[in-house]
């Protein structure tokens, strides 16, 4: 144990030292950054004096944040989104064979007219609203694979309100 | 999925994984290397990547483990297994009502902060666990709306 203890004691004494150099070396740089502060400063005043503008340093600016919509879906969309989900269902193939109706944007994708990136807002909206959920993803190999997802509960068409 | 492969609640919200947990078992008994197969999609060859694996595994634990912290499942017998607890299947399986349901989705904007003050409202008066939840869901809501926008 008094090995153990010397060995340790060592190690401390070790990381005290380059405790120490890194201080010093820390100070040694504040030093030198100091000193060419006030370069800079009695520069800037002796130009000054001799009447030159400099032009101020100006940050870089952070450019204005995109002003978009919040994502929406018509209903005529909508509608074609919940159409392509029923046209998955009956083909009776889920993409995880565990989850009944579970289905990747890619499938759907076959089944409908709508642009890819106007169905994939249209399963996010849904999923934001809870009648989709994610379900996992799809083990296919591929890089990124895709995402999957299911009905929460059957479609209830919006006009009727009722389930 | 964030880049460092975390299981955040802007990617499965604690209600989706609930569900996903019961749609690996119907008892609602999953252990972490489960969850993050189905999670990450790994194929048979991602599968062999024993550190990828690991870290996979162990980002759904982390996970997992906030879900007990909030009474959402419990730890199973062994190493590693989870459980879903009485009010995690609870909040899971019931849903409202669909004339509510309908209602709620269609309040007009003009009307939506007396909704918005009404489920907070809701909230605060929640028991532990289903305030939480409910807090998560929105938290879950937030940052897809901070994202679409």
């Amino acid at each position: 144990m008094s090995g153990l203890n010397g060995s340790l004691d060592g190690i401390i004494e070790d990381l005290k030292r380059l405790h120490w150099a890194a201080e010093n070396r820390v100070s040694e740089a504040q030093a030198v950054l100091d000193q060419a502060k006030a370069e800079r400063d009695h520069i800037v005043r002796m130009l000054k004096v001799g009447g030159v503008e400099l032009e101020k340093e100006t940050k870089p600016q952070r450019k204005a944040k995109r002003e978009t919509a919040p994502k929406s879906m018509g209903e005529e969309t909508r509608v074609k989104v919940w159409a392509a989900i029923h046209a998955h269902i009956e083909r009776a193939r889920p993409v995880l064979t565990d989850v009944p109706d579970s289905f990747t944007i890619r499938d759907l994708e076959e089944l409908t007219d709508l642009h890819s990136s106007s169905l994939r807002n249209g399963i996010e909206i849904l999923r934001q609203e809870g009648s989709l959920r994610a379900v996992g993803t799809v083990a296919n190999g591929a890089p990124r694979p895709p995402m999957a997802f299911a009905p929460v509960r059957a479609y209830v068409p919006p006009a009727t309100g009722d389930e | 999925m964030s880049d460092n492969g975390q299981v955040r609640i802007s990617d499965f919200s604690d209600r989706e994984l609930l569900a996903m947990i019961l749609d690996l078992d119907a008892s609602g008994e999953v252990n972490s290397h489960e969850l993050a197969v189905r999670i990450y999609g790994w194929s048979e060859i991602a599968r062999e990547d024993a550190k990828k694996v690991s870290h996979g595994v162990r980002c759904c634990g982390a996970r997992l483990a906030w879900m007990k912290r909030y009474g959402l499942v419990e730890r199973g017998e062994k190493k590693g297994e989870w459980t879903i607890s009485h009010m995690g299947r609870q909040l899971t399986e019931r849903q409202l009502p669909a004339d509510v349901r309908v209602t709620i989705s269609r309040t007009p904007d003009e009307r939506s902060l007396s909704l918005a003050n009404i489920v907070g409202e809701r909230m605060v008066a929640a028991g532990t666990v289903a305030g939480t939840a409910m807090r998560r869901e929105l938290q879950f809501q937030i940052t897809r709306r901070k994202r679409a926008t």
